[in-house]
């Protein structure tokens, strides 16, 4: 897990509960939070949107948690990140502004391995000045604004009628929920700025619509944090939001808006049956896309330098073809095969544009990204022998960096510290040695072994793969290249020996670690947070499904939305 | 954007490759402290971080070791000695990012991008002006010159209370000049820019109360969540002042050349370090510096930081070392240590420190570095840009300078968390200053005198049930 620590501890302490959802120990919202009805009469508040319900529904089936307290973790209001602000606005206007997007929105820090890691989407200046900017943009780009306008009111005069309607029915899909009274009026009040400019009703709602688009809902994913005791199941609009940004990068779309509205998306079968739908639709391919690039850091390749007297045939076209095969790859693999995802590390094909293929050495087929058998090629097929994998490191072989990376990314590990007082000066080194035997060096040193010995004999199977992605016989020094090792799996000593880098792939494909960690690293990226031991009631339930399934992406996806923590929401006093 | 009048007397800015830009400076325009009632010189506070630490046997030297360029602003400076961070410690974490994020704070993190706490500059930023700074004031500002991109902690030192990052640090000088004084001038000439304005003003007026709501007590978010949305709205009322032109007065300066050094990803190829000169290297610095000061002088900041470096930051540094007109020093660190990559950085002189050796390359490197934070602090100092009290801003202000450890060999965790340098203005008056003591107390007794004994606020950084132990060695 990650180094994060729960400050929140007590809280969880308090809630002592034991079972994740032990009938009457969970409190579910019962009915509109909070406020005065909206304008059409039916409940709503300001954050959730939570539809009625009762714990004791019998097609809510809820596992326990032996022993295990169980918390959803800290909660924390998601601004939307660019690539998700970009996907909004596509899909409330039908305009495209991801480039402007990218260009003038900062870029998101990357914290413990992912982008969208909550406690780093700060706002700053830059974003308010880009969201003003940009909403104004997306306007402007609207082929036909009076008759998007028309599509979400039955009339387009200045009164408060049609302002209303109009606010409230494009507000259901801005804000994600049901518009409370006050933003409703609030945003109804901008069509006078239209009004007494002596401009139509649809400019008028065009700066309703900007304004729409700076509002704490519509830039955040925000939810009721308050209401009721300890752990509370998520209302349904609430749910809907994390299902749609989970697997679509996306607000969620009117059917499932209706489902939220309606009180359809509480049990299992119904949660399962939209994550079904939502997974048939092309937006679902393009934004796992979004974790296989945060998962691999594959933002590293953007520009990658080598050194040109060592390769000289390096460039960064290659480097953005290494990115394309990832995608590709995984693509193939999760989507239009519907594989398991331990086939990553063992899929005997590559999907290379022809100066990757020749990059490679290998014959080139076709135009474009084409699809590669590796059957007769054991030294291709597998993550870990993508470029964009090999690349990690700098200019040599790191047995290090590529170790590590296997270690953390693949395995969820991490390297345990020196004990104080040891001397860590690294031992000495012939020079010419490979970086192999350099490797063994701190692998059999009394000093370093201890914490090398972890993570380095990962590397040696991807030992003849040279700093550009080649595979090699020799290294620029002359020295034979060895890709034999063993594998070291999470909680034991035991080593399991390979020959080379498919034997080592087939390991991590076949032990449970690699399988679990597919799952932590996946939720990680659903919560917008790091895992930390409160996590442990969910992820139990989350594994077993897990474990239990196919393996498929859709297999994962589903285990994350029926798990706890991603249908519930911690409660603060 | 609205530009505002001109500033009589002059300055410079140097640009990149050394030109030096002329531009007035703030006149008579200054905004009085709200806090206490009248005084006469806002409350500011910085925090300075330099990347890979000072070892403690060096700072023993004083001013005749590598410190030797602190003496140049010594009457406004107090250097602090023996100061632990030990509960930094996170096991399992690099040292380096140990100590990076608990400088300024003192307590250890709780994720890459989550602080154990707020930074000392943000607890005294939101108890001097619990309900916003003056019309034209930025909440907050960072920025820096670092290349190291592994784990936000090792450049960004400025925490809410939250522990969420108090800003984005700035890397760029022209992305810094953006920042601070805006983009682009208003189309005076433009018949439909009043109407944009107005409009806009509209659009603005009903996303306000929202956010309002959204951090009332009639609001479901929690603490974190108001929090979070709190920052929003301070951002928001900036680009208020902005776009209606509200606030202090300042000249638009020329902007700044483009960087020529790698920013982003190409700063850091898989941690394998840049090649840079000394020259470039400082031309972005010092410019960095010159528009950070001028914001400060201008007073649109009070309250952030600048990074020389990341924690754990690697450069391969080359070229000439001036000190006072006198080349001190040629730096090539990769012919030094015999090789390239990571093996051939400045960082790894930190990694081969030896209490019995001379340690010359280490010495400069922090010397260098020395030099740069007084350029910065020099800036802070002149006496053009005294308060109403006659005090120059760095004598008025908190500046706050530390780094990431006392010891770069990494085997020794109590070692290398303990004896971090410090340094602080005299905020005032409020610290003691021209001199050199041993503190010999945790960081955090020291940050919790700083703020309950130097600024008399009734707020503990720390553990709740953890007694302050007053260190009176920084106090008057």
């Amino acid at each position: 897990m990650g180094h994060a620590w729960d400050r929140t501890l007590g809280i969880v302490a308090g809630l002592a509960l034991t079972g994740c959802y032990a009938g009457s120990q969970i409190d579910v919202e019962t009915d509109g939070a909070s406020t005065a009805p909206t304008a059409s009469g039916e409940s709503g508040d300001t954050t959730d949107g939570e539809g009625s319900g009762g714990t004791d529904d019998p097609d809510v089936p809820m596992a326990e948690c032996d022993g295990m307290v169980f918390d959803p973790g800290p909660n924390l209001a998601r601004r939307l990140t660019v690539l998700e602000y970009g996907n909004t606005v596509e899909a409330l206007l039908g305009v495209d502004v991801r480039v402007e997007a990218t260009e003038q929105l900062p870029a998101e820090l990357r914290a413990d391995g992912f982008t969208n890691t909550s406690s780093g989407l700060i706002t700053t200046l830059g974003h308010i000045e880009a969201y003003d900017a940009l909403a104004s943009l997306a306007i402007e780009r609207m082929p036909d604004l009076s008759g998007f306008v028309g599509e979400y009111t039955s009339c387009q005069e200045f009164t408060s009628a049609c302002e209303s309607e109009f606010v409230e029915r494009l507000g259901l899909r801005a804000f994600r929920r049901p518009l409370t009274e006050d933003e409703r009026d609030a945003l109804v009040s901008v069509f006078a700025a239209a009004q007494d400019e002596d401009e139509t009703f649809a400019d008028g709602a065009g700066l309703a619509m900007q304004a729409m688009m700076q509002s704490p809902p519509f830039l955040y994913r925000l939810e009721d944090e308050t209401s009721g005791d300890g752990a509370r199941e998520l209302g349904g609009y609430a749910l809907a939001t994390r299902l749609s940004y989970l697997i679509w990068a996306g607000p969620p779309d009117a059917a499932l808006l209706d489902a939220a509205g309606s009180d359809t998306l509480r049990t299992d079968a119904e949660i399962e049956a939209q994550v079904d739908r939502m997974l048939a639709s092309a937006e679902a391919r393009d934004a796992s896309e979004a974790f296989v690039d945060d998962w691999l850091n594959l933002a590293r390749l953007n520009g990658l330098p080598r050194d040109p007297e060592r390769f000289p045939d390096w460039t960064t076209a290659i480097a953005d073809a290494m990115v394309d095969e990832t995608h590709s790859y995984f693509g193939a693999l999760v989507w239009d095969d519907v594989r398991p995802l331990m086939d990553l590390f063992i899929a005997q094909e590559a999907w290379l544009t022809p100066e990757l293929a020749t990059h490679y050495g290998l014959e080139p087929q076709g135009e474009g990204i084409q699809r590669y058998d590796m059957s007769n090629q054991p030294e291709r097929g597998g993550l870990l022998t993508q470029g964009s994998m090999l690349t990690i490191g700098g200019n040599e072989s790191s047995m290090v960096a590529r170790g590590l990376f296997v270690f953390e990314s693949v395995l969820c590990q991490h390297p345990v510290s020196p004990p104080p007082g040891v001397d860590t000066t690294p031992p000495e080194i012939e020079p010419g040695s490979s970086q192999r035997d350099i490797s063994e060096v701190r692998t059999t040193d009394a000093t370093c072994a201890g914490c090398h010995l972890q993570f380095e004999p990962i590397s040696w199977g991807l030992g003849r793969y040279l700093a550009d992605g080649k595979f090699a016989d020799e290294d620029h020094l002359g020295n034979a290249l060895r890709e034999d090792g063993f594998l070291r799996l999470p909680g034991s000593a035991q080593e399991y020996p390979y020959n080379n880098a498919g034997e080592m792939m087939t390991l991590l494909a076949e032990a449970d670690a690699t399988r679990e960690c597919m799952a932590s690293k996946t939720t990680q990226f659903a919560i917008g947070r790091a895992l930390t031991g409160n996590d442990d009631c969910t992820m139990e339930q989350l594994q077993t499904r897990f474990a239990d399934s196919d393996g498929t992406w859709r297999d994962l996806v589903v285990a994350i939305a029926l798990s706890p923590g991603f249908r519930s929401v911690r409660v603060e006093e | 954007m609205r530009y505002r009048k001109v500033m009589p007397r002059r300055t410079f800015l140097r640009g990149a490759g050394g030109v030096a830009i002329g531009l007035p400076f703030l006149g008579a325009m200054r905004s009085t402290s709200v806090w206490g009632g009248g005084e006469e010189a806002p409350i500011r506070a910085f925090n300075l971080f330099f990347g890979l630490g000072c070892p403690t046997p060096l700072q023993t030297e004083g001013f005749a070791g590598p410190l030797e360029p602190l003496s140049e602003v010594i009457d406004n400076l107090l250097v602090v000695r023996g100061v632990d961070q030990v509960r930094g410690d996170i096991p399992g974490a690099n040292a380096h990012y140990d100590g990076a994020t608990v400088s300024f704070n003192a307590i250890p993190s709780e994720g890459e991008v989550q602080a154990g706490g707020p930074s000392i500059d943000q607890v005294i930023r939101r108890q001097a002006y619990p309900d916003g700074q003056p019309p034209g004031v930025t909440p907050t500002l960072l920025a820096g010159t670092w290349f190291r991109r592994s784990r936000p902690g090792r450049y960004l030192h400025s925490w809410n209370e939250d522990g969420s990052p108090a800003d984005l640090p700035i890397e760029r000088p022209t992305d810094l000049f953006e920042r601070i004084f805006g983009s682009g001038l208003p189309d005076t000439n433009d018949p439909n820019e009043e109407k944009r304005l107005r409009q806009k003003r509209s659009i603005l007026d009903s996303v306000l109360p929202q956010y309002q709501h959204m951090m009332s007590d009639a609001s479901n978010l929690g603490q974190a969540s108001r929090s979070r949305i709190a920052d929003h709205l301070d951002n928001i009322r900036e680009h208020e002042q902005r776009v209606f032109g509200e606030g202090p007065e300042c000249e638009l300066p020329p902007q700044p050349q483009p960087s020529t050094l790698p920013h982003e990803g190409a700063a850091d190829p898989d941690g394998s370090g840049i090649d840079i000169t000394i020259e470039d290297l400082t031309s972005e610095w010092r410019l960095m510096s010159d528009l950070y000061a001028l914001a400060v002088q201008c007073d649109i900041v009070r309250f952030g930081g600048m990074t020389y470096l990341a924690a754990g930051e690697r450069i391969r540094l080359t070229g000439d070392y001036l000190y006072q007109g006198e080349l001190l020093h040629q730096f090539n660190d990769q012919a030094i240590h015999g090789t390239g990559g990571s093996g051939g950085c400045s960082h790894e002189f930190w990694h081969q420190f030896n209490e019995n050796a001379e340690n010359l390359q280490l010495r400069m490197h922090v010397h260098l570095k020395m030099r740069e934070l007084v350029y910065f602090m020099k800036r802070l100092d002149d006496p053009t840009y005294a308060d109403s009290n006659g005090e120059t801003i760095l004598h008025n202000a908190l500046v706050s300078i530390s780094t990431e450890s006392g010891d770069g060999r990494h085997n020794d965790i109590v070692r290398e968390l303990s004896g971090i340098f410090h340094a602080f203005s005299p905020a005032g008056g409020r610290l003691r200053s021209g001199e050199i003591v041993d503190a010999n107390a945790e960081a955090l007794d020291v940050y919790n005198t700083i703020v309950q004994q130097g600024f008399g606020l009734d707020y503990k950084m720390g553990p709740a049930d953890r007694p302050v132990n007053i260190v009176d060695a920084i106090l008057p």
